[in-house]
C-alpha cells in the first residue's frame, strides 16, 4: 500500500474516535493500524463526523466496492470473482428461467444482479438471490446459519471481536461457507454429517441424533465425510484458484472445482518446483508449513495446474497439512489392490462409489401468493408477491447414479421433481430434474450389490425388481405423476417415460447400460442386499 | 542399608551417590548397564535437591536399587513408540502419558493426551497427585536422555514408570510424519502401512474433527401431539404431514 507518513498522520482523525480500530490487523493488512482509508475511504481531516463519514465505505469488502478497496491490491481476485458463479449465480438463474420458459438463458444477462420482474425473476429475488457475492452486508457481525453476501468480506473475516478491528484472513472457516452451501445441495450440511429431515423424524422412538439449526431446520446426524472426521476445512481440498476463479482458461465460466480426488490421493501431473510457481501465486509460497528441501518438489491441480503447496511429497505417500487444524494427515493413496474391476469400473466418478449418502427430496410445490409481501434480495427491500415451497419425502441415503455431460457416471440427485404455480400460468407445470452432485459424504465404497441390485442406484426409484424369465421387471413403491413415472423415479427399465435432460446435464442411465449393470454380477446376488463378492 | 529421603536434601544427596557407587559395584557391572540408568541417577540427585522439599520422606534401600538397576539392565524402563501408539489406539487407560519438556516446546506440539509436568513438578506432591491413579507412567522429553532421568526417579520413588525411547523427536517422525524408502521389504511395509492407520487416529481420523454447524438439540412432542398422524405417521399417505416449509431451498 502506497501511502505516504501524511496519509497516516491524516488517519489518526479515524481513531480519535475509533480507538479499538488500530488493532486486530495480521499479516499484510497490519498497514490498518495507522492507515483506515485505503479501505474505508472517508475523510479523516473533516472537522464533524457528518463530513468525516461523507465518503465512508463501512463495508469495503462489498463487490460494489471492492475494486477501490479490496482490489487496489487485489486486483485479481476482485476481478475474478466478479464474474464467478458465486457472484453471478449464472447457473441457477438459467435453470430457474428455464422451468417457465422452456428455454435456458445463458447470455450476459443470466446473472443475480440483472433480475428483472418475469416471474422466474420474481421466484429468483425471493427465493434464491439471498445466497449471491454480490449482495450487500450491511451489519458487522456473523451468523454462520444466515450470513449471505458481503463480497470478499463473506468469507475472509472470522470473527468480529468487540475490542478490536476484525482481522482479514486466508485461513476462512469452514463456518464462512455454511451459510450458503448448507442450502441447495447442502454440502455443507452434508460434510458435517447432517441431514434434514421431515417433521415425522419426530415421532420416532429415538430422537437423540436429531437436532436443529439456528435457522430451526430438523436435521439428523447421519455420516459425516471421512475428510471431515481427519480434521479437514474445505480449504485444504478447495484452492483459492478454484472458488474465487482466478486464471480461468480463455476466461471461461467455471466448469467445476480446482480439486478433484486424484489430486491428493492418485496425482499423475507433473510437480512443479519454486522457480516455475505461478506469478500470481507467489504469496502462497511464505505460507508453505514444512521444511524445504533442495529442489522441493510439489503437487499441481489436474484441472488448473495450482500448486498444492500445503501437501508434502514424501518417499512413500504423502502428507497434507490442514490450513485451519495444522494437523498433518497422510494421505491414502490410490492402490489398484483396493479398486478391483478397474476396467468394467473406468466410466465410475470416485463419488459414484465413495458417496455414502446423498440429500433427496423426491416431492416439491412452489407455489405464488399475490396478496402476500415478502423480502426481495435483489431490491433488499420487502415487495408485493410472496412465493412458498412445500416439501416432502427427503430421503438421506445411497443417491441413485447418472451419466454426466462427458461421459462419467456419477450420483445424482432430484433438482426438483416438482409442480409450479404461478398466476401466469394458465395451469401449475410439473418438472422433473436431476442433477449430478458431489455429496461430500465420502466414506468407504458402497457394496457391489447398492448398485449392481438396487433400483434406486438405477434411477428407478424404491421397488421391486426382479428378473423372471431372462427378462428384468419393476415394480415402483411410489404412486406414478402426471409425466408416468413413479414419484421417485429419473426413468423407466425401456426408458420410454424419461424426461429429456436439459442440455450439458447428466442423463439416466439408458436400457443397454441398465441392463449391462444389472447382470454384471451372478443372478444369485440377493437383491436389494448383500456385500462386495 | 537404608536411605531415608527428607527435608535435609544435601544428606540425601550425598547418600544417594555412595549408592549408586555401590550398585555399580554390586549389581550393574554384571549386567550390560543402560547408558540411561547412569545418567539417570547422575542427573536425578540434582533433581530431587529441588523436589524432596515437597515429596517428603521416601524410604529406599539396596535391594530397591538392585530391583530397578535390574528392570534397566532388562529394558523395561522404556517403550517403543510403536507400542505407545498401540497403547493410545486401544486406549486402554491404565497409564498415564507426562511430557517434561518445557511448556513452550509442550504448547508447540505434544502427544495425545499427555500432562505436562516439569521434573522438578514430577516428584513433588503436586506433581504426584496427578499421576497417583495411574499404573504406568510413560514420560518422555524430546530426546532420551532427561525422560530416561525421570522414569528412573519414578521408579525410585515406587511408580512403575517407564521413558518413551527417542522422545518427542523420534515419535514425530516416525510416527506423526513416516517415511519409508521404497525398496523396504513387503513385510516392514505391512508394518509401515499400520504406522500410517495409527497416524491418522493420532492425526484426527475418528479424532479431531473439522467445523461443525451449531445444532441444538430437540425434544420430542408427544407422540400423540406431533404434527402427522399420532397412528403410525411414517405410514401416513397425506404427503403434506411430511412436508418442510421453506422460503428458498
Amino acid at each position: 500500500m502506497s501511502q505516504s507518513a501524511s496519509s497516516g498522520n491524516r488517519d489518526r482523525g479515524c481513531i480519535a474516535c475509533h480507538k479499538i480500530s488500530t488493532t486486530g490487523f495480521a499479516g499484510g493488512h497490519r498497514f490498518g493500524e495507522t492507515l483506515c482509508t485505503p479501505c474505508h475511504g472517508g475523510r479523516p481531516d473533516a472537522a464533524t463526523e457528518r463530513d468525516a463519514h461523507a465518503e465512508l465505505i463501512a463495508f469495503p469488502g462489498n463487490l460494489s466496492t471492492a475494486g477501490g478497496t479490496c482490489g487496489r491490491c487485489h486486483t485479481h481476485h476482485v476481478d475474478a470473482v466478479r464474474v464467478s458463479p458465486m457472484a453471478t449465480g449464472a447457473g441457477i438463474v438459467a435453470s430457474t428461467r428455464e422451468l417457465f420458459t422452456a428455454s435456458p438463458d445463458t447470455g450476459k444477462t443470466a446473472t443475480l444482479s440483472a433480475l428483472g420482474y418475469s416471474p422466474a425473476d420474481s421466484l429468483l429475488r425471493k427465493l434464491c438471490a439471498g445466497c449471491h457475492l454480490n449482495q450487500d452486508k450491511t451489519s458487522h457481525r456473523l451468523d454462520p446459519t444466515t450470513d449471505r453476501g458481503g463480497g470478499c468480506l463473506a468469507c475472509h473475516i472470522n470473527s468480529y471481536p468487540k475490542d478490536a478491528h476484525p482481522a482479514l484472513t486466508v485461513r476462512v472457516s469452514d463456518a464462512r461457507c455454511f451459510g450458503c452451501h448448507s442450502r441447495s445441495s447442502r454440502i455443507s450440511l452434508n460434510y458435517a454429517g447432517l441431514a434434514e429431515v421431515d417433521p415425522t423424524a419426530l415421532q420416532r422412538p429415538d430422537t437423540s441424533t436429531l437436532g436443529r439449526l439456528e435457522d430451526d431446520r430438523l436435521v439428523e446426524f447421519v455420516q459425516a465425510d471421512v475428510h471431515q472426521r481427519a480434521g479437514m476445512s474445505c480449504i485444504d481440498c478447495h484452492t483459492s484458484r478454484g472458488v474465487m476463479g482466478m486464471d480461468r482458461p480463455n476466461n471461461e465460466p467455471e466448469k467445476g472445482p480446482d480439486i478433484l480426488c486424484i489430486d491428493c490421493h492418485r496425482n499423475a501431473s507433473a510437480p512443479i518446483d519454486l522457480n516455475i510457481w505461478p506469478n500470481k501465486l507467489e504469496g502462497q509460497i511464505d505460507r508453505i508449513p514444512f521444511a524445504l528441501r533442495p529442489r522441493q518438489k510439489f503437487l499441481t491441480t489436474k484441472r488448473r495446474a495450482t500448486p498444492l503447496w500445503h501437501i508434502e511429497i514424501q518417499k512413500i505417500g504423502n502428507t497434507l497439512y490442514g490450513k485451519q487444524s495444522s494437523a498433518r494427515l497422510p494421505i491414502p493413496p490410490w492402490t489398484p489392490q483396493s479398486h478391483p474391476y478397474r476396467t468394467e469400473h473406468r466410466r465410475l466418478s470416485c463419488s459414484a462409489c465413495h458417496s455414502t449418502w446423498a440429500p433427496q427430496c423426491y416431492g416439491c410445490h412452489t407455489t405464488y401468493d399475490p396478496t402476500g409481501n415478502q423480502w426481495d434480495h435483489a431490491a433488499q427491500e420487502v415487495t408485493a408477491g410472496r412465493w412458498s415451497e412445500k416439501r416432502w419425502n427427503l430421503r438421506n441415503g445411497p443417491p441413485p447414479l447418472g451419466v454426466t455431460s462427458d461421459d462419467r457416471i456419477a450420483p445424482v440427485v432430484p433438482g426438483m421433481i416438482m409442480t409450479l404455480d404461478h398466476p401466469s400460468l394458465e395451469r401449475p407445470i410439473f418438472k422433473r430434474r436431476f442433477a449430478p452432485i458431489a455429496p461430500h459424504t465420502t466414506g468407504s465404497a458402497r457394496s457391489c450389490n447398492s448398485c449392481h441390485r438396487s433400483p434406486v442406484a438405477l434411477g428407478l426409484g424404491q421397488g421391486r425388481l426382479q428378473k423372471t424369465d431372462g427378462r428384468w421387471t419393476f415394480i415402483p413403491d411410489s404412486e406414478r405423476l402426471e409425466d408416468g413415472l413413479p414419484a421417485d423415479a429419473w426413468t423407466s427399465l425401456d426408458e420410454r417415460r424419461q424426461a429429456k435432460p436439459p442440455a450439458n446435464s447428466a442423463r439416466p442411465f439408458n436400457t443397454d447400460e441398465m441392463h449391462r449393470i444389472l447382470d454384471a454380477i451372478p443372478k444369485s446376488q440377493p437383491i436389494g442386499q448383500g456385500s462386495i463378492p | 542399608m537404608q536411605i531415608s529421603l527428607t527435608h535435609n536434601c544435601y544428606n540425601y544427596c550425598n547418600s544417594a551417590k555412595q549408592h549408586a557407587g555401590l550398585i555399580h559395584g554390586e549389581s550393574i557391572m554384571r549386567t550390560d548397564m543402560s547408558k540411561y540408568f547412569t545418567m539417570a541417577i547422575a542427573g536425578m540427585t540434582a533433581v530431587l535437591l529441588g523436589a524432596c522439599s515437597e515429596s517428603g520422606t521416601v524410604s529406599l534401600s539396596g535391594d530397591d536399587f538392585t530391583r530397578i538397576a535390574d528392570s534397566i539392565a532388562r529394558k523395561e524402563d522404556r517403550i517403543t513408540a510403536d507400542d505407545l501408539a498401540r497403547w493410545i489406539a486401544e486406549d486402554t487407560r491404565d497409564f498415564v502419558i507426562v511430557d517434561v519438556r518445557p511448556e513452550e516446546d509442550f504448547t508447540a506440539g505434544h502427544i495425545n493426551g499427555s500432562l505436562n509436568i516439569s521434573l522438578p513438578m514430577l516428584v513433588s506432591a503436586e506433581g504426584r497427585k496427578r499421576i497417583r491413579n495411574s499404573q504406568t507412567v510413560v514420560v518422555y522429553s524430546n530426546g532420551s536422555e532427561y525422560a530416561a532421568k525421570a522414569a528412573v526417579m519414578l521408579r525410585l520413588a515406587g511408580i512403575q514408570a517407564s521413558f518413551l525411547l527417542g522422545g518427542y523427536n523420534h515419535w514425530g517422525s516416525y510416527i506423526l510424519n513416516p517415511e519409508q524408502d521404497t525398496d523396504q521389504a513387503d513385510s516392514e511395509l505391512l508394518t509401515f502401512t499400520e504406522r500410517r492407520a495409527l497416524t491418522c487416529s493420532f492425526c484426527g481420523v475418528d479424532g479431531i474433527s473439522g467445523y461443525s454447524p451449531p445444532v441444538q438439540a430437540v425434544t420430542a412432542p408427544p407422540r400423540d401431539e406431533g404434527k402427522g398422524s399420532s397412528a403410525a405417521p411414517q405410514q401416513s399417505k397425506n404427503k403434506t404431514d411430511k412436508a418442510v416449509v421453506s422460503e428458498g431451498c
